[in-house]
């Protein structure tokens, strides 16, 4: 029975720190199926959290913080969308710029707002629901029914956009952008348009992702405080082979890894917490180097489209 | 269907777009934006202190900066020059107890810096070169095993002898830089950085590797028709960009700070990624373009400790000068190519 | 010009003139086609066909005079727009996503479906109706990557004909197609005539215009230089006109495939390349070739012939060094496919040189200056580079001598390739292959895409090659080009491999039943 506990406490706080990485790698898998990387969802993600507690803080409703967030995020991968796919300037780049804007603005912010007050505000940010009156139930209760609302969205948003890739036409032209977008040109469709948009959606995405970790997962914004889940976030795009599911997946394995080493620093005081920290990181590396042979991305991705002449 | 003169025009829209940005930035935290720009001009070149400070932070710039610029050049984005840069200082300072105490000794920490510093850029290389992984995933992530072992190093197995505070006993004054003017603090990682840039500039322009480096940056499946493996150019640029950053960490080391602690050249790899883009990877370019962010970060740093503007926007400066830059180069590929014949075989 | 006058023309061009910067591709062009009525348009590569097409198409707008739909000026400024003025155009390169079924790629041309849910039944039975009228099979249901050209040709005409098509535009489609092949495309043009579709057909061959074509119009230079029904004229007409007066005994030679130079095929010496029983794999895994041996030797020329996509490009990526065959064994030049040197480093050194089928993605870097691109395939010279350092000036001059040599039109070393027209990148791509003495050459497609000129130029060279003692390896869909060039000859055809045969001891039309995968003749 303790084994249990101790499992579905461990599952369901890893699905709690996997769903900033999975909100945002959900967004980078639409943008880059379109053909568009976006290097710069960690800033991204900061932006979303900064504002999701600025807001949240002064309406007094998270709900309106992650709206805000959304909405920040969007105007972020709009930018990059401009760079990207107006302007045909190399998406790395841009993604970098889009990264120091996104540390900077959000530091900015919240110095000049959430910092000046000298002690910390109090975030009236998301609980866990109580589905059903299920949570209380042992084990499985917490996991399926005692979750935050974001994340079961986070989990409908992930199926929904594996629908529209394989059963839409919407889904069609999301891929066809990413992987051969002259076809997608020839047949009357707008390559750039179709990006733009995917581009802002995985601002959106990342945004979201951002505003779950500073007004759910913790309450309060720090600078830097995503720590590298934006990168964490593109490389499941990359282990999942660019199906959203299995970016869920993937940011699930992540959570679960911080999950464990946070309850393995208690369990070995004598081994330097550090080594426990870096784990997810390790993972993410181990992983990469497993799992990138062979890989398939999409034909087109980092290429901006010139229609022929 | 975008017109060539309509992409330069909305470069040009989109890089106004990013000024204002910033100078809303600015006003919003109450400041006028005409009198920072006095305010970090004034500091910064009409200042003893603001100038040297600048030329300080400059060295190591300078030499991340042509690191960048070489990787960059194969289209390898390497983001992780700051965990390269603290493998690079741990290595110098371990070494440090073994080493005569003289000019070799110090030499033998510098080149104890490179290998550090290549050693850790190589596992990205091998990462990349050998599996195929993803660079810029690869090197961040590397970035935080780095950051997180030096936290462990500075309390754990090479804290001083007094064991208060983290950080690492003081070098002997032997294996320290020296410095070239009296009454500054400006040592000689200056000359280091000035021969770094000369060696990397003839390595980029003049020799086969700097060849094949712009050859895989520009068309990789030409390359690899031609003998060149990318794959192999990857790992080695990985490597050696690494070696730059590792130098660059025991400069720091042996130049200023004199031992081992957390938080020193913060951020710099990032930089040095702007450094390296603003000067568009020519390596004679470097220091200049070092120089010029110093000289913003010396300016605004006290602005900033003033309350002038809050520290961040030293970010979205960095941000938005990419991004004008970007829209600066494609403004001029548009305007150069509208008129220009177009062949029209096809 | 024809002039019935009794129906209207369906589609037409008046006084249309495109120009890209300083080139004119298309001066006041006159076209007009008719309901129900074919037309061939012909002219050498450059002479502007591609760009009517782009026009009709919506790809590209004319910069002076109209476009007219039953005699009403048109402005198609999309590709959507010309969807819905009835136009439908199977573009030569294929607009097809690989990673898509057939079905779904149809569906990408359907914008009328909206966004949401695919009705994929629904839209599967759209197909069939559409393609049981023209008589065609159509796989739908596996991806595209994996069909050959001549079923991804007919979901392009499946594609175009979805919608309610009155005018079908059909850009080189005989190109890549075989005999047969050819034939079931000539019936499904007559079905759509029957129908009262009319038909453009884009094309320099001269036996499709005969075949189908009720009217020709000779492009060149960018300008009609002729415009008369298809019973009126002769190959030699269509040729003169193609190709300009002056150069008619030569153009002749090269259209008909006259043979002019040959030397006796130098057996006996020792094989330069030899590979045995040898299986090749294309890049989503499926066998392209398999069974093949086949020795290379000295003084000869040894041609592929067969359709597109039938390994030819599998076969030169192998030898190039970029892959290993699958199965079976390649010795070349002291190296082996089994071992460890198997590169295209390896290689090259070994004197292995290469004329790539796309030129400017692997042939050449488009930033590059001519002599940077020349040292991309001679870095290890010693003459260039020297303790890893390059010697720019020895590089300049060297290059200097042989863009004079070789006749590149190119205002120095020093200017970017990309500048060149495609002929003059072309003809430095051989310069500096053939230099370093090659033992083996890989030309693929060496001709495709240039005038007729420089054509001969390929060919002289080629055959120089041959005198030299050199080993040539040409793949070609040409089937001209091989019969001009080729000592001995071989068919890659449906997973299978036909001859090698000497040139002397095959007819023309076997090698074509070869081509169409029938195994009569030494297999």
């Amino acid at each position: 029975m303790d084994e249990a506990l101790f499992l579905s406490g461990l599952l369901a706080a890893g699905i709690r720190l996997a769903t900033p990485i999975a909100l945002a790698a959900i967004g980078e898998t639409i943008s880059q199926r379109a053909g568009v990387i976006n290097v710069g969802i960690e800033g991204i993600m900061l932006v979303g959290a900064f504002v999701a507690v600025l807001v949240t803080v002064s309406s007094g409703s998270p709900w309106a913080g992650l709206a805000a967030a959304i909405l920040s995020g969007a105007a972020m991968g709009a930018i990059h969308a401009v760079f990207t796919v107006r302007l045909k300037a190399e998406q790395i780049v841009s993604g970098i710029a889009l990264l120091f804007l996104g540390i900077g603005l959000s530091g900015y912010g919240f110095r000049l707002t959430l910092a000046q007050g000298g002690t910390a505000v109090q975030v009236p940010g998301f609980r866990e629901l109580d589905l059903f009156g299920l949570a209380g139930v042992p084990i499985v209760g917490p996991i399926l029914f005692g979750q935050h609302a974001l994340i079961y969205l986070a989990v409908i948003g992930a199926a929904l956009l594996a629908f529209m890739l394989s059963s839409t036409r919407l889904g069609l032209m999301i891929k066809a952008a990413g992987d051969y977008p002259q076809a997608l040109d020839a047949a009357g469709g707008a390559v750039d348009r179709v990006r733009f948009l995917c581009v802002m959606a995985s601002g959106a995405f990342a945004a979201a992702g951002g505003a779950f970790l500073s007004t759910a997962q913790l309450w309060g914004f720090v600078e830097n405080m995503t720590a590298g889940r934006g990168f964490l976030a593109i490389s499941c795009v990359v282990f999942a082979r660019w199906n959203p599911l299995g970016a869920i997946v993937a940011a699930l394995g992540f959570g679960i890894a911080d999950a464990l080493q946070i309850r393995m620093q208690a369990g070995y005081p004598g081994v330097p917490y550090q080594f426990f920290v870096i784990a997810p990181y390790v993972v993410a590396i181990v992983s990469l180097a497993l799992a990138s042979r062979g890989s398939r991305m999409p034909a087109a991705l980092g290429t901006a489209f010139s229609p022929q002449r | 269907m975008t017109d060539r003169s309509d992409i330069a025009r909305q470069a040009v829209i989109a890089a106004a777009c990013i000024v204002a940005l910033v100078v809303g930035a600015i006003l919003l935290a109450g400041a006028n934006p005409l009198s920072v720009a006095i305010g970090i001009g004034e500091r910064a070149l009409f200042t003893r202190s603001g100038f040297l400070e600048a030329v300080l932070r400059s060295i190591p710039l300078t030499i991340l900066g042509l690191g960048i610029a070489l990787a960059f050049r194969a289209r390898v984005f390497n983001i992780g020059m700051d965990g390269q840069l603290i493998a690079g200082s741990v290595v110098a300072m371990a070494l440090a107890p073994l080493v005569p105490l003289d000019a070799f000794g110090l030499l033998l920490l510098l080149s104890g810096g490179i290998v550090g510093g290549a050693a850790w850029g190589g596992i990205a290389g091998v990462i990349k070169g050998r599996f195929g992984g993803n660079e810029i995933i690869a090197t961040i992530m590397l970035n935080y095993v780095a950051l997180q072992i030096l936290s462990w190093l500075v309390r754990g197995p090479m804290q001083e002898t007094m064991r208060i505070i983290p950080r690492s006993d003081p070098l002997d004054a032997a294996l320290r830089l020296p410095i070239l003017f009296e009454a500054t603090r400006i040592h000689a990682g200056l000359l280091i950085a000035l021969a770094a840039v000369v060696a990397v500039a003839i390595l980029a322009r003049r020799s086969r590797y700097g060849f094949k480096l712009a050859v895989v940056g520009a068309n990789a499946h030409a390359a690899r028709y031609a003998g060149i493996d990318p794959r192999w150019i990857a790992g080695s640029v990985l490597t050696l960009s690494g070696a730059l950053a590792g130098l660059a960490g025991a400069v720091e080391i042996t130049g200023i700070y004199g031992r081992l602690q957390e938080g020193f050249a913060p951020g710099f790899g990032i930089t040095a990624i702007a450094v390296a883009l603003v000067a568009r990877l020519n390596p004679l370019l470097v220091p200049v373009s070092a120089l010029g962010f110093s000289l913003l970060y010396a300016g605004l740093g006290t602005l900033a400790r003033n309350g002038v503007v809050p520290f961040p926007i030293i970010n979205i400066l960095e941000g938005a000068i990419i991004f004008v830059f970007l829209a600066g180069s494609v403004y001029v590929a548009h305007r150069a190519k509208r008129g220009q014949a177009e062949t029209a075989d096809g | 010009m024809s002039d019935e006058g009794s129906v209207p023309p369906l589609v037409a061009l008046r006084g249309v003139t495109k120009r890209f910067g300083a080139v004119v591709a298309n001066r006041a062009v006159d076209l007009a086609v008719r309901p129900g009525e074919v037309l061939a348009l012909v002219g050498e590569n450059g002479a502007g066909k591609s760009t009517i097409v782009n026009m009709l198409s919506g790809l590209l707008r004319p910069d002076e005079g109209s476009i007219l739909v039953d005699g009403r000026p048109v402005s198609l400024d999309s590709p959507a727009q010309s969807v819905r003025a009835g136009i439908g155009v199977v573009h030569q390169h294929f607009t097809l996503v690989p990673t898509l079924t057939g079905l779904d790629n149809i569906a990408l041309a359907m914008p009328e479906l909206g966004l949401g849910r695919l009705n994929r039944r629904q839209i599967g039975q759209a197909i069939d109706t559409a393609a049981r009228t023209l008589g065609l099979s159509v796989d739908t249901t596996s991806r595209v990557e994996g069909l050959d050209v001549a079923q991804q040709q007919r979901i392009e005409i499946v594609k175009a004909l979805i919608h309610k098509v009155r005018l079908l535009i059909l850009d080189e489609p005989t190109a890549v197609l075989g005999p047969e092949d050819k034939a079931h495309l000539f019936d499904t043009i007559r079905r759509l005539k029957a129908e009262g579709t009319a038909v453009i057909l884009i094309t320099h061959k001269l036996e499709d215009i005969f075949a189908v074509a009720d009217r020709a119009v000779v492009l060149r230079n960018g300008e009609v230089v002729a415009d008369a029904p298809a019973a009126g004229l002769t190959p030699d007409d269509v040729v003169l006109h193609m190709v300009g007066s002056g150069d008619r005994d030569q153009a002749r030679a090269i259209v008909t495939g006259e043979t002019t130079l040959r030397s006796s095929s130098a057996s006996g010496t020792d094989a330069v390349c030899r590979l045995a029983d040898v299986t090749l794999r294309r890049s989503n895994g499926s066998i392209a070739v398999s069974g093949l041996s086949l020795d290379l030797h000295g003084g000869e020329i040894v041609a592929i012939a067969g359709v597109d996509g039938n390994g030819q490009s599998e076969l030169m990526r192998v030898l190039a060094g970029m892959d290993v065959p699958l199965g079976g064994r390649i010795e070349c030049l002291g190296r082996d496919s089994a071992g460890s040197a198997w590169t295209a480093a390896h290689l090259r050194r070994a004197g292995v040189a290469h004329v790539p089928e796309d030129r400017r993605r692997s042939g050449i870097v488009g930033e590059m200056s001519l002599a940077r691109n020349y040292l991309l395939r001679h870095s290890d010279r010693r003459a260039l580079v020297r303790h890893g350092m390059v010697r720019n000036s020895a590089l300049q001059r060297l290059v200097r001598e042989r863009l004079a040599l070789f006749d590149v039109r190119t205002r120095g070393a020093d200017e970017r390739i990309d500048q060149l027209s495609g002929g003059n990148q072309q003809k430095f791509v051989l310069a500096r292959e053939m230099d370093g003495d090659p033992r083996l050459i890989l030309a693929a497609h060496p001709s495709r895409g240039l005038d007729i000129k420089t054509i001969r130029f390929v060919h002289g060279l080629l055959e120089e090659a041959r005198q030299a003692g050199k080993a040539v390896l040409l793949v070609s869909s040409d089937l001209d080009e091989i019969l001009r060039l080729a000592d001995r000859i071989m068919v890659f055809a449906a997973g299978r491999t036909f001859g090698p045969t000497s040139r002397g001891d095959i007819a023309r039309d076997e090698i074509g039943a070869w081509i169409a995968g029938h195994a009569s003749g030494p297999a």
